[in-house]
Parts: structure tokens; C-alpha cells; sequence
């Protein structure tokens, strides 16, 4: 009998005792385009969020994480199915990804079902957080660029300041067209012109004569490399005078600045990232990050990998949280998640009640020569403005 | 509104429309002479592009010389791709499906060979603005659309006036005719479909000047060309001129008055109504 | 037969799977008028087209000067010297009647320059002169039949090859297209004519043959032709 008590005690002690202490492993879905259109962003947020879990699982604590990857394909439906697939099959409790807002979309709604925290870096369109998902959040979104180009032609820009918006007709860039058309008039800086584009257009010299005609002094065009390229011709030929040139995405690209050459010298532009742009207080993880990426891939991480590596690392920051607490499981991770606030190398994070970054601003960037410039927020710039210069005068 | 937006956006029309015409002027000229749409006609073009891309911006090869070199090597492309086309070319709808491939293996091949990087040929000096009296126009566009009356003129008269040009014409309107007065025809398909490549070829760099190149752009460019060729009528080389420049200038008109929200619809609403109205083609004839 | 120019031996050929010939043989000599007579429906346009090259015959043997032709194309066919004015002329029709007579020179293998020709031609169709700028398409039918005759003989062929020239047209056009099948006779050029006005044909004609439902049913000399009693009946009217 005493064999058997001995034997049913321990029998007990080992059932319960995985779960208290000596390790227990987290299951975290990691869902990407890693093929299709949109493979070269799902890749380089992957190659992020894998530094995030090596760095998480080698810090010695209890916890340790499992990243399941699954590939979405750049599809909607395949999201959905992935996300199935993570939560039926695998049982992950929270899940890290997704690019584009259309594939985010269905997919976080799918999580949703299951109670299952859905954290993304690549959905920016507004209408995902109008859902009203209590298991949806995200690093980055679109007031965040708009933002930083208010900010841009507010803080930084002197004199007289009328501005001339263009955007494309396309979701993404009409969101932030009208976000900074908002922020600018309720700064009462006047916006003398707001027209959208087609996102076939070929010929802007029309347009571009009536942002002459308006006599706005900066332009925003919220757009893409062929709208850039297109309307800098435009503005040049037609010797449109303007003191600034502000882009949205893509400015900073090498192929940016390569392609146009001098044409593209004092274009601002946005960016999520670059090296060297934390914040003080994200200065030493911002380091780290750099080197363990330099080491295991044996290149410099795009912005698009420190998105990916921000947003596994507060997933696995929310879920070590809630293993202390000791309820590790959907509810638990979900509620953890929502608590996060902290500054990390992209600036402080912090949700609100709809599941968007509280803090979130872009950084503008400046194109010199054949490099660029951070010139705003004044916290993170790495130079000063030239303003007023446009490349063509 | 005053004038100068009116003129100046008059004069840019005017160009962007002669610049449609010599993207289009090698789809119309197979289109006409052969009956086959040819869906690989963008692709064929951004070959042409990119061909010009790296000989102008790695090689430094002057403009016109990169113009030359780039319908040559489209036009031995050309070349070897009418072997395949010949075999099925009495089936509309396998034209159709075959064209459409080799389209998409070029696509897939310019993605495999040069990324999906944007690029652009950009020669300085053809990004300055010149004044041609009252108004303001791009360089690029004004050489390319120069360009284009040049082809289009040369064009016109090599089919009016050569004798090889007749031969073409006949064989474009009466097959068996021109076959019993001694013409080869298939040498004369053979001939007009490696002029059709080739010319888009030719045509490439130029659009890698006033555009932009990336490896998916084929599409939209034998698209705008099948429109231009429907609305100029049937292997009509000079109406293709004149339709692009009522697209062109349609197009830059429209934005002064509203929006270029409506540019996209200003162009179907012609096809359209020229479908309708002319299915013949604004200068193709009634049977 | 002495001195056949062209001749078929159990030719075979059609459409697809549709047989309009079923094995037809005849001849024609150099220098001479030759008929063929048929209703419609009875394989003449399909013979002309098979001699021509433009359907490839499915069996059957055509040889041209002794040399066979089976298998050519189109045009290697025409530039051995053998013209067609074919069924509805086939003109081009947005060329002028200049451009659509210098075409049919490019036939021509040494000799005459293209004036020469022109000239030639425009002596036997003196009403052509005046047209030479007119495009094809605004000439009337008779008017049309001249330049495509016009076109056939710009190449100075040794033989002419007519697929019912005188389909729809006036009586008094009619006449002026035989003699200008005669004439062709009197140049030295040989005639194989196809025709439904079966009594001017068999007229001018140097030896008829009939053709019914893809087959040879009579061939013989005019005179024979016209005493036929099927011949009389069919084409006739007698």
C-alpha cells in the first residue's frame, strides 16, 4: 500500500508539475506571405520575428516559445486556412503576421472566432480596426504616417506654408491623403489643392499645372515609385515652384535614389525604420537586435525585419507575462497583450481600446545625394532639414 | 483656369497621345497584316526597355545607337517566336492562349533575370522642360514623340510605296489574291510579325523614358495598344496616330475640366462608343 | 493527248473531310481554249483553287509543262506562269487600279519593264486608262473584272486560268470579255476557262470538258459538244 501511495504521489507530482516551474513551452502561429506577391515583405518580417524567438528562447527563463510558421501565399483565402490551421491543428494561442490589409483581414476575423490575440506589423488600412475585434492589434497604422509629415511641415518647415495634396486612388494612400488633410486644417495650415489620381495615370503634366496654378508652396504626393517618378518629371518640366516634395513609402528605397539620381536629391519621404533611429530608451535593444540579425543572416535587417522582430518580441514579452501570472492560454496572452506599453527601437507602443498604436509616427527621411537623411521626430533625427529645396531648382 | 494650363495641358496630350501611338504601332502592324492579336506585345516592348536600360545607364550608349540595338535584339526574339506562332496561327483562340504565355514566360523571365525592381532610363538632359512657344513640355516626350511621327511617317510610306510594303498591304486584304500574283505570303507574315517585334523593341527605350519599366508593365501596355489599334480600324498606321492623340489629349483635357479620376473611364467610354458608333474604327472603312 | 500544258491525272481534292473531286483528269493544250462546263455546285471553282495550290490536292497527280506541281505553293505554282482571275475577282479593294495592275507584274520573269506592260495591258482595256487613280472598290462589277484580268495578264503568264468571268455582268461586258479571251488565244497564251454561259464559252472554246458532282461526265471537241444530247440539255437549254 505505502508502494502504491508512493507510487500515485509522484504519479501526481509529475502530472502537475510541468506546468509549475521547471519549463512549459508556448506555441505562437507565425503566418506570412512567404511566396506570391508579396513574399519579398513577408520574408523580411519572418527573418525579424526569428531573431525575436532565438533571442527569447536563449534568455534562460522558464518559458520557452515554439514559432510555427505557415505561408499565407499573398492570399486571403490561404490566410484563413492557415490560420485554421494554427489554431485546430497546432493550437498556438496567439498569432504574429500577416501583410497586406486585405489578407489580415479576413485572417485576424478568423482568430477572432477562437479568442485567439492576432498582432500585426503589415495592415495599415483603417477599416481593420473599425471591426471592433477584441483580439486584434497592430504595431503600425496610417495616422502614423500622416502624422509624421504634419509634423514634417509643422515643426520643421518655416515661413509661409500653403500645401497641395495628390494622392493615389488606391485605399492605403487616399487613407493618409485624407488623415493629413484632417491634421493639417485642424492646425489651420491651409491645404490650397487635395485632387486624387487614378493608379494608371500616365500623363501628370495636367495635374501638376493645376498645383502650379494653386500656388501651394509644398506638396505631398501620397503614392507609389511610378507616381514619384511621374510627378517629379511633371513638376520639373513644368518648373512647378516649391520649397518641399514630400512622398509617402518607398522614397528611401536604394532603388529610389538610384534610379532617379539627382532627381530624387531633397525628396522627404517616409520610413518605419532605419538603423541608428531608436529612441534613447531603445537604443541597447535596437544594438542587439542589429547584431544578432548581422550574424545569423549576414546582412543589415530592413525595417521590414525589425516590424517582424518588434512584433513577435511583445507577443512573447505578452505570453512570458501571462506564464507569471500563470494563465497562459488564449485569455491570459490576450489580456497581457493589451497591457503592453513600452518604448521599443519603432518608438513607444501602447494599444488603444480599437487595437491601434497609440504613439505610432513614421520617421521622415531626406534624401542627400546618394544617401539619406532622418529629420524628424527631432528625438530620433540624424541631421537637419534643407528647406526649402526641390530637385529641380 | 487661364490659358496657359489650358495650352500647356493641350500640348502635353498632344505628345503622350504621339507616344501611345508608337507603343502601339507594332501590335496594330501584326494585328493588321496577320489577324493576330499579339498579348505578348507589352512584354516584347519592356524586352526592348530593359535592353536600352542597361545599354544607355551600364554601357553608356547613346540614345539613338540603344534604340537601334533594341529593336534588333527584339526583332530576333520576334524571329524565333513566329516559329511557334506559325504552327497555330489559323486558331483565333490558340493565338490567343499562345501569345498570352509567351507574355507570361517573359514576365516570369524579366522577374527572374532583373527582380521586380522599378527602374527608369534616365537621361538628364531629357528631363529638362523646353518651351515650344507658349508652353512647357518634357524633353523625353518631345524626342519620343518626335520619334514616333518619324516610325509612324516612315511607317506609312514603306507600306504605301515599296514594293514590299504593297505586298504586305495585299496580303493583309486578300491573302489568295496576293498568293496568285507570285507573293510569298508566309515570307511576307514572317516579315510583318518580325517588324511588329521589332518595332516594339524600338520603341522600348523610349518608353523606359517617359514611363517607367517594372517586369508585370506588359499588360497595361498591349492593352492601351489593342484599344488604340481598335480605334484607329484595322492595321490603319496613320489613324493610330491620330487615335492616340484624341486618347492623349482626351485624357489631359479631362483633368483640367474635372479629374484625372476620370482619365480611365474617358478612355473606355471612347472604346466604347467607337464600338458602337464605328466598329470599323474611327478611320477604318465600312465594308 | 499532243502537247498538253497542264494536266491532271485522278486528282482528288476537297474541304476538310467534304471530297468536291473525285478523281478528275484532264488536260489542256498549249496555246488553246479550253472549257470546263458545270452547274453549280459541281467542283469548278475547287478545281481551279487545286491547280493553283491553294488546296492541296488529296491524291492525283497535276504536272505543268511536263513537271509536277502537287505539293508547291500558291506562289511557286503562279511563278512557274500560270495566272488566275479568280471567282469575284479579288481585287484589293483599298488599292487604286495602278497599284492592283502593278501587283500582278510582280509575276513577270524577265522582258517587259512595268510601263511596257502597263501599256500593253491598258491597249487591251483602253477604258482603264482613265481609272488607273481610282481605288478598286468604287469601280463597278464589270469595270472590276477588267482590272482583275488586267492583273492576270501584267505578268505576261503563258497560261490563264478564268473562274466565270462573266458571272454577273452585263451582256455587252460579257462580249468585250470573251475577245478578250480570244485575244489571249491569238497571243499565244493558253486559256482554261471555267464557265456557266455554257453557249459563248463553248463558242470560242478549242475542246470542252463538262465536270458534274466532282467527275468528268464528256470532254470532247466543241462541235461534239454541242451535238451531245446531255450537254444540249444540261447547259444548252436545247
Amino acid at each position: 500500500m505505502k508502494k502504491f501511495t508512493l507510487f500515485f504521489v509522484s504519479f501526481v507530482f509529475l502530472l502537475v508539475l510541468p506546468h509549475k516551474g521547471f519549463g512549459e513551452t508556448v506555441k505562437i502561429g507565425v503566418q506570412y506571405p512567404l511566396t506570391g506577391k508579396l513574399a519579398k515583405h513577408g520574408q523580411g518580417c519572418l527573418e525579424g520575428a526569428q531573431i525575436a524567438f532565438d533571442e527569447f528562447n536563449s534568455r534562460g527563463g522558464k518559458l520557452k516559445a515554439k514559432m510555427i510558421v505557415v505561408d499565407d501565399e499573398s492570399s486571403p483565402q490561404k490566410g484563413v486556412a492557415a490560420v485554421e490551421k494554427l489554431i485546430a491543428r497546432e493550437g498556438v494561442i496567439g498569432i504574429n503576421g500577416g501583410y497586406g490589409s486585405h489578407i489580415i483581414g479576413p485572417s485576424s476575423e478568423t482568430a477572432a472566432q477562437y479568442g485567439v490575440a492576432y498582432l500585426s506589423v503589415g495592415g495599415v488600412s483603417s477599416k481593420l480596426t473599425a471591426r471592433g475585434l477584441k483580439n486584434y492589434y497592430r504595431v503600425n497604422n496610417i495616422p502614423g504616417y500622416a502624422k509624421a509629415q504634419l509634423g514634417l511641415i509643422r515643426d520643421v518647415f518655416s515661413g509661409e506654408k500653403k500645401v497641395a495634396i495628390i494622392s493615389n486612388s488606391k485605399v492605403a494612400t487616399l487613407d493618409i491623403a485624407n488623415n493629413i488633410k484632417k491634421m493639417l486644417e485642424s492646425e489651420k495650415i491651409p491645404v490650397v489643392f487635395f485632387e486624387k489620381f487614378a493608379a494608371k495615370t500616365t500623363n501628370f503634366d495636367p495635374l501638376l499645372l493645376k498645383v502650379k496654378e494653386s500656388g501651394a508652396n509644398i506638396l505631398i504626393v501620397e503614392g507609389y515609385f511610378p507616381d514619384y517618378v511621374a510627378t517629379i518629371r511633371s513638376a520639373k518640366t513644368l518648373g512647378v515652384k516649391l520649397d518641399a516634395y514630400i512622398g509617402a513609402w518607398g522614397v528611401g528605397s536604394p532603388e529610389f535614389i538610384k534610379e532617379l539620381g539627382p532627381l530624387s536629391n531633397y525628396i522627404y519621404g517616409t520610413s518605419l525604420w532605419e538603423k541608428g533611429t531608436a529612441p534613447k530608451e531603445a537604443r541597447d535593444e535596437e544594438k542587439t537586435f542589429v547584431d544578432l540579425f548581422v550574424k545569423k543572416f549576414g546582412k543589415d535587417p530592413s525595417y521590414l525585419s525589425m516590424l517582424g522582430y518588434i512584433g513577435a518580441k511583445l507577443m512573447l514579452e505578452a505570453a512570458e507575462r501571462a506564464f507569471e501570472r500563470g494563465k497562459l492560454n488564449r485569455e491570459g496572452l490576450l489580456e497581457e497583450l493589451r497591457k503592453t506599453d513600452r518604448v521599443t527601437p519603432i518608438g513607444r507602443v501602447a494599444f488603444d481600446e480599437k487595437g491601434d498604436p497609440k504613439y505610432f509616427t513614421c520617421l521622415i527621411i531626406q534624401i542627400r545625394g546618394n544617401d539619406f537623411t532622418v529629420v524628424y521626430p527631432e528625438d530620433r533625427k540624424n541631421a537637419d532639414a534643407v528647406y526649402p529645396a526641390v530637385p529641380w531648382m | 483656369m487661364s490659358f496657359s494650363l489650358l495650352a500647356n495641358s493641350i500640348a502635353s496630350g498632344l505628345l503622350m497621345g504621339a507616344n501611345y501611338a508608337l507603343f502601339a504601332v507594332g501590335l496594330s502592324l501584326v494585328f493588321g497584316v496577320l489577324k493576330i492579336i499579339n498579348l505578348a506585345h507589352g512584354e516584347l516592348l519592356l524586352a526592348g526597355a530593359y535592353v536600352g536600360y542597361f545599354a544607355i545607364r551600364g554601357m553608356g550608349v547613346p540614345l539613338p545607337l540603344a534604340l537601334l540595338f533594341s529593336g534588333l535584339s527584339v526583332g530576333i526574339v520576334g524571329y524565333l517566336y513566329y516559329f511557334v506562332v506559325r504552327r497555330i496561327r489559323d486558331d483565333e483562340l490558340n493565338t490567343l492562349i499562345l501569345t498570352y504565355g509567351v507574355g507570361v514566360i517573359l514576365t516570369n523571365l524579366f522577374l527572374l533575370l532583373f527582380t521586380a525592381d522599378e527602374r527608369i532610363i534616365n537621361i538628364p538632359w531629357l528631363t529638362e522642360g523646353v518651351w515650344l512657344g507658349p508652353v512647357q513640355v518634357n524633353r523625353g516626350n518631345l524626342v519620343s514623340g518626335l520619334v514616333s511621327l518619324l516610325i509612324i511617317g516612315g511607317l506609312t510610306f514603306f507600306l504605301a510605296r515599296t514594293e514590299t510594303g504593297k505586298m504586305i498591304r495585299a496580303s493583309s486584304m486578300d491573302r489568295e489574291a496576293a498568293a496568285l500574283v507570285g507573293v510569298d505570303v508566309e515570307r511576307i507574315d514572317r516579315f510583318a510579325f518580325v517588324l511588329g517585334c521589332a518595332l516594339a523593341g524600338f520603341a522600348g527605350p523610349l518608353f523606359g523614358i517617359v514611363s517607367h519599366i517594372n517586369p508585370v508593365g506588359g499588360e497595361a501596355v498591349t492593352i492601351n495598344a489593342f484599344i488604340l489599334t481598335v480605334l484607329a480600324g484595322l492595321g490603319s498606321i496613320p489613324g493610330l496616330l491620330l487615335a492616340g492623340i484624341i486618347l492623349g489629349l482626351g485624357e489631359a483635357i479631362i483633368v483640367v475640366f474635372a479629374s484625372t479620376m476620370f482619365q480611365g473611364i474617358f478612355a473606355l467610354a471612347l472604346f466604347v462608343a467607337v464600338l458602337f458608333l464605328r466598329p470599323e474604327g474611327i478611320f477604318g472603312r465600312r465594308e | 493527248m499532243p502537247e498538253a500544258i497542264l494536266s491532271l491525272s485522278g486528282v482528288v481534292a476537297g474541304y476538310g473531310e467534304v471530297v468536291v473531286l473525285r478523281g478528275v483528269s484532264l488536260s489542256a493544250e498549249e496555246g488553246k481554249i479550253t472549257v470546263v462546263l458545270g452547274s453549280n455546285g459541281s467542283g469548278k471553282t475547287t478545281l481551279m483553287r487545286t491547280v493553283m495550290g491553294v488546296l492541296p490536292p488529296i491524291e492525283g497527280e497535276i504536272t505543268f509543262r511536263g513537271e509536277s506541281v502537287r505539293g508547291l505553293k500558291t506562289h511557286q505554282i503562279a511563278r512557274k506562269g500560270i495566272a488566275l482571275v479568280p471567282e469575284g475577282r479579288r481585287l484589293w479593294g483599298d488599292m487604286t487600279v495602278r497599284e492592283n495592275l502593278e501587283m500582278g507584274y510582280l509575276l513577270r520573269r524577265e522582258g517587259d519593264s512595268l510601263e511596257e506592260r502597263l501599256e500593253e495591258v491598258l491597249e487591251i482595256f483602253p477604258h482603264l486608262r482613265r481609272l488607273l487613280r481610282k481605288t478598286a472598290r468604287t469601280l463597278s462589277g464589270g469595270e472590276q473584272q477588267m482590272v482583275a484580268i488586267g492583273r492576270a495578264l501584267m505578268g505576261d503568264p503563258d497560261m490563264v486560268l478564268l473562274d466565270e468571268p462573266s458571272l454577273g455582268l452585263a451582256p455587252m461586258v460579257v462580249a468585250e470579255v470573251f475577245r478578250v479571251i480570244e485575244r489571249m488565244r491569238e497571243a499565244g497564251k493558253t486559256v482554261l476557262l471555267v464557265e456557266q454561259n455554257a453557249k459563248k464559252a463553248i463558242e470560242i472554246s478549242d475542246y470542252v470538258w463538262v465536270l458534274e458532282n466532282g467527275e468528268i461526265r464528256f470532254s470532247g471537241p466543241p462541235e461534239e459538244a454541242e451535238e451531245n444530247e446531255k450537254v444540249r440539255r444540261a447547259y444548252l437549254g436545247l
